[in-house]
């Protein structure tokens, strides 16, 4: 493990709209994260969490404040700038797992190696799907697929690139017990075995407990690190 | 609540709603302006019946009246109440006083008392009668024009030069034709004889107008008429009864385009089907916690009902609205071929008939999503996909309800059971086929294996939940089908006639020749002249059984009922051959006998041995079918359908025909020529007739062509619905791409791609589907050879597919431009 921050992000600032009414979501944060570091948001609900992962993952842009990914500020990157970056640097897993509908599961996982050109595209995703007991289900579409097997897939998809990073918000959030720690249990092998950052938000203190950091969220403010 | 809640539902789906909205107004717009435009005619044609003849009685023929009839005719202008008039018209060839240049022109020679009702209307507002007089004509301004005159001047009419008084603006009888040959000339009766133009055998229209005072009915004198009459050649008409040339323009006319507004009717209505449809699929997770809270089915089945109506309603009255400015669109795209007095008014007939059929559209094509609303069930709210929800299934009464009603409007429109059975099939047909090949296509495109990423994605995008694949695919290609066929066939019969005059076949056709002169024209020429004789009699009688005008009247193609031009020789033509029959005639038949061409063989279902019957000017002839010919070579080379030994029609009242070719430059010259030393002779330049009759079908085929353009706008109505329909499932799609790495370039190029293959489907189907239809029609009906015309249909196809890709693409464009974490943010929850 590295000292110098993968992740760095400076007096970030973010506001919404609704309707007359702006409000402040996050105020002036900062944090840094380490490569293959696994590091936790948490905070209650509305504290700004998923704003904080979104622009941290470029998904985004702060209103004021900048982001650096492996040094390179990406807060003024366009849209185009970001894909090659949310295509080989970053992977995603989401709440919702946000599948592609219209793909199979076995096509949800090759569609980031095939982005990239890999001409292996189809064999590294069945090996994935092999290795999180999906082997049967490539050919499944998501609706016809369970939450949990939904999740797996999701978090093939954002491994078949080998990224640095991985952002997941609240990925255990739409499963029951039994799921969501198998899944953690597969973030954490993958985020082991691939040497990746792993930046996760979650409400739940366990997953919390067993983080390499911790970033405390309440009403927009960044309360200072704590380290497990 | 209930009216409040379908405010609310209106306003949370505005698009929608809007889409709808378009699609019922297209579904009436054809249909109301066609109507609206009939009744206007029509209503002037009854109104002003008596202007349309110029007369109370009118008494037509091809040939000098019979003397039973002129004694009629005379009997009756003796009478002090009773007014009778004469009227010639021909066409004939004048020529300026310097013989400089000439011009074939429409002769009317009308004796004094002519009109009878309305009025010639002249340029200098003068009277008709003050104007016209012995040495006096009255022009069209077209004739100044081509022949640089002015009023004053003089023009030769045959052997006499006479001055031209004025400019005649409208007149009241006047003939409706698809197009005219040349311009108008009126000629004062006393000048008659002097012209010399009328000779025996010439192609003229005898009539006699007869005005009768109010007490004396004009169907008693009509029958007193009528019994002086040969039906052979004369007929006798009041201004009710006449079978208006105009009428039956503007009814194979309507027809026409009320065929194209049905077809439009039917295919905006599988849009509202599916527009509606869609919309109500938004709404499922409203109707399920409306359903959870207690509401009951019959309570959301009004709420949907009551945005059907409304909706309907308004479409409807927006379409009727666009349809009556089309009217005089319409008017003015045929504008030579109304009546002069059609005012254009509202037609409330018809705009309350258009209202009934848009409503009554709205609700059989609404009933199949509404009634299936009765099996909707709350734990809908329990699914996230509800696109994966069976909400409409077949409902076989609104599905059997729909096809009577179609059938029914069909029936109604067109008047006529056999046709509107042929249409019906056809229409059922085109849809059955294109709807076929849909399902087929898209089953092959389900699971056709393709590694390249773009193209997979595209296709996947095809069978996105909701989408409209389908119902786009059938629209769309069921009109392009329409609209490439009406453009290919056009282009057919331009290359036939037009285009590539061919250079081997005659292109000046003179007529009316006597035969002292057929030498001395064969020398002028300086070449050598087939000449035909021609001898104007009717069809009586196919082996006894009278041949009956009014059934003939009502055929599309050639009738029986006409006057035929029959001819005599003893050898077949260059380009005939016998297919019935062992030689044109039989050397030991023993009776008259006569050759049929085979397309006139099988209107009238003439066989070989079978007994035809003619009257030529008042003596009948019978004659044995000897033998059945067809033309080898279709083109412009004379033809005549029936053709007797030399012997049986040799004493007949006759004139020659002959054709020849020109060079087109020495056209006017020749024709200069032929005129000063046969001033009786007519000329016709085939290529100047032809371009007349293909600028008249232009015009035609631009109105069939303006009203299929709505069946178009119906399909790409439905791209809209579908992409407003799946707008949410192309976001999320957008957003997974760009979230997994893609650039906006690839969301681009997968939705351009997921439209082209919309497009290219849709036009390559309807391209493949209009060049049959098109064969079909232009080798079986019009009888000309068919050219695919390659390069023409490529323009077509990819103008369908670009047309297809830009409302598509327009239709995204919010889609393709939204920032994954603002979707994010309200999809968390989900």
């Amino acid at each position: 493990m590295t000292t110098q921050p993968i992740i760095e992000a400076r007096q970030l600032n973010k506001t919404y709209s609704i309707d007359d009414r702006r409000i402040q979501v996050l105020q002036d944060v900062s944090l840094g994260i380490r490569a293959g570091e696994f590091a936790v948001i948490q905070g209650s609900s509305g504290s700004g969490k998923s704003t904080l992962l979104s622009l941290l993952s470029g998904l985004d842009r702060p209103d004021s404040g900048t982001v650096r990914i492996q040094g390179q500020d990406i807060t003024k990157l366009s849209e185009d700038d970001l894909a090659p970056l949310r295509n080989r640097t970053f992977g995603f897993v989401f709440q919702s797992f946000h599948l592609v509908p219209s793909l199979s599961a076995l096509e949800n996982i090759m569609f980031p190696a095939e982005l990239n050109h890999n001409p292996n595209a189809a064999d590294e995703a069945g090996k994935l799907l092999e290795r999180v007991g999906l082997a049967a289900r490539g050919p499944n579409m998501p609706h016809q697929l369970s939450g949990g097997e939904q999740q797996r897939v999701a978090i093939c998809r954002a491994l078949i690139n080998r990224p640095a990073i991985i952002f997941a918000d609240e990925p255990t959030g739409n499963l029951d017990s039994r799921s969501g720690q198998a899944i953690l249990e597969l973030l954490l092998e993958f985020q082991r075995e691939y040497h990746t950052t792993l930046l996760m938000v979650t409400h739940n203190p366990a997953i919390a407990q067993s983080a390499d950091s911790r970033f405390q969220l309440a009403d927009g403010r960044l309360a200072p690190p704590v380290a497990n | 609540m209930l009216p409040r809640l379908i405010l609310r539902e209106l306003d949370q789906n505005r698009q929608q709603t809007a889409v709808l909205l378009v699609c019922i107004a297209l579904s009436v717009v054809g249909l109301t302006a066609l109507g609206g435009f009939q009744a206007n005619v029509r209503e002037a044609m009854l109104r002003d019946a008596r202007q349309l003849h110029a007369a109370d009685v009118i008494v037509r023929s091809s040939f000098p009246f019979l003397p039973a009839m002129e004694d009629k005719l005379r009997a009756l202008d003796a009478r002090d109440d009773v007014a009778v008039t004469r009227v010639w018209e021909f066409y004939t060839v004048v020529r300026t006083v310097d013989e400089s240049a000439s011009l074939l022109s429409a002769v009317k020679i009308v004796a004094s008392g002519y009109p009878f009702y309305g009025q010639v209307q002249l340029a200098s507002g003068e009277a008709f009668h003050d104007v016209i007089g012995p040495g006096n004509i009255i022009v069209e301004q077209s004739l100044l024009d081509r022949l640089g005159l002015t009023i004053g001047d003089r023009i030769f009419l045959g052997d006499t030069a006479l001055v031209i008084r004025d400019v005649v603006i409208s007149e009241p009888d006047r003939p409706v034709t698809v197009f005219t040959l040349g311009p108008r000339i009126f000629v004062d009766a006393r000048d008659r004889g002097r012209l010399g133009l009328i000779t025996q055998g010439s192609r003229v229209r005898y009539k006699a107008l007869v005005r009768l005072p109010a007490e004396i009915s004009p169907e008693a004198v009509q029958q007193d008429l009528w019994t002086a009459a040969d039906a052979a050649q004369e007929s006798v008409d009041t201004f009710r009864s006449a079978d208006s040339r105009l009428k039956r323009f503007f009814d194979n006319l309507l027809f026409f385009l009320k065929l194209v507004g049905i077809f439009t009717l039917l295919l905006a209505g599988i849009g509202i089907h599916s527009v509606l449809s869609a919309l109500l699929r938004t709404r499922i997770k409203s109707m399920a916690i409306m359903k959870a809270l207690g509401a009951p089915s019959p309570f959301i089945l009004r709420l949907y009902l009551g945005v059907v109506l409304f909706v309907g309603a308004a479409g409807t009255v927006g379409g009727i609205l666009v349809g009556l400015p089309l009217q005089e669109m319409l008017a003015r795209l045929l504008t030579d071929l109304i009546p002069a007095e059609t005012s254009f008014r509202i037609a409330w007939d018809a705009v309350g008939e258009s209202f009934l059929i848009g409503l009554l559209a709205v609700s059989l094509f609404a009933a199949r999503p509404l009634l299936n609303l009765r099996h909707f069930k709350p734990s809908a709210l329990f699914r996230h996909d509800s696109g994966h929800l069976r909400l409409f299934s077949a409902e076989g009464l609104t599905l059997a309800l729909t096809a009577l009603f179609f059938i029914g409007l069909v029936l109604w429109h067109l008047e006529d059971l056999r046709i509107g059975a042929y249409f019906i099939g056809g229409i059922l047909a085109l849809i059955g086929i294109v709807f076929g090949s849909c399902r087929l296509l898209l089953a092959s495109l389900r699971h056709l294996p393709t590694r390249h990423l773009m193209v997979r994605q595209a296709l996947r995008g095809l069978f996105r939940p909701r989408n409209a694949t389908q119902p786009i695919l059938v629209t769309l290609t069921a009109s392009l089908t329409i609209l490439y066929a009406l453009f290919l066939i056009e282009s057919n019969l331009d290359r036939a006639f037009v285009d590539a005059y061919p250079e081997d076949v005659p292109n000046v056709f003179l007529l009316d020749i006597q035969r002292h002169q057929t030498e001395a024209l064969s020398r002028l020429v300086d070449q050598p002249l087939d000449f035909y004789p021609v001898v104007r009699a009717k069809l009586m009688a196919i082996n006894g059984q009278a041949i009956d005008p009014k059934r003939e009247r009502q055929r599309k193609s050639d009738n029986l009922a006409r006057p035929f031009n029959l001819t005599y020789r003893e050898h077949l033509l260059n380009d005939e051959e016998i297919v019935r029959g062992d030689a044109l005639f039989d050397d030991d038949a023993g009776r008259l006998q006569v050759s049929v061409l085979k397309r006139v063989a099988d209107i009238g279902g003439i066989r070989l041995g079978d007994r035809l019957r003619f009257k030529i000017q008042g003596v009948p002839l019978e004659a044995t079918v000897s033998s059945i010919r067809v033309r080898v070579r279709e083109g412009l080379q004379p033809y005549f359908y029936f053709v007797f030994p030399e012997e049986t029609l040799k004493a007949a009242p006759q004139t020659i025909f002959t054709a020849m070719r020109a060079d087109p430059r020495d056209m006017a010259a020749l024709q200069n020529r032929i005129v000063q030393t046969f001033p009786n002779i007519t000329i016709l330049d085939a290529r100047q007739t032809i371009r007349q009759i293909a600028g008249a079908l232009e015009r035609f085929s631009q109105v069939i062509r303006f009203f299929t353009l709505f069946s178009t706008a119906a399909g790409m109505l439905l791209v809209i619905s579908s992409i407003i329909a799946t707008r949410a499932a192309r976001i999320r799609e957008a957003v997974y791409y760009k979230i997994l790495g893609a650039r906006g370039r690839f969301v681009f190029y997968v939705f351009s791609l997921e439209n082209f293959f919309l497009g290219a489907a849709s036009a390559f189907g309807g391209l493949a589907l209009a060049q049959l239809i098109s064969w079909v029609v232009c080798t079986r009906y019009f009888d000309i050879p068919y050219a695919p015309h390659a390069a023409v249909s490529l323009a077509g196809l990819v103008a369908g597919i670009l047309t297809v890709m830009g409302v598509g693409l327009s239709a995204s464009r919010a889609i393709m431009r939204r920032r994954p974490a603002r979707f994010l943010r309200t999809h968390a929850a989900e």
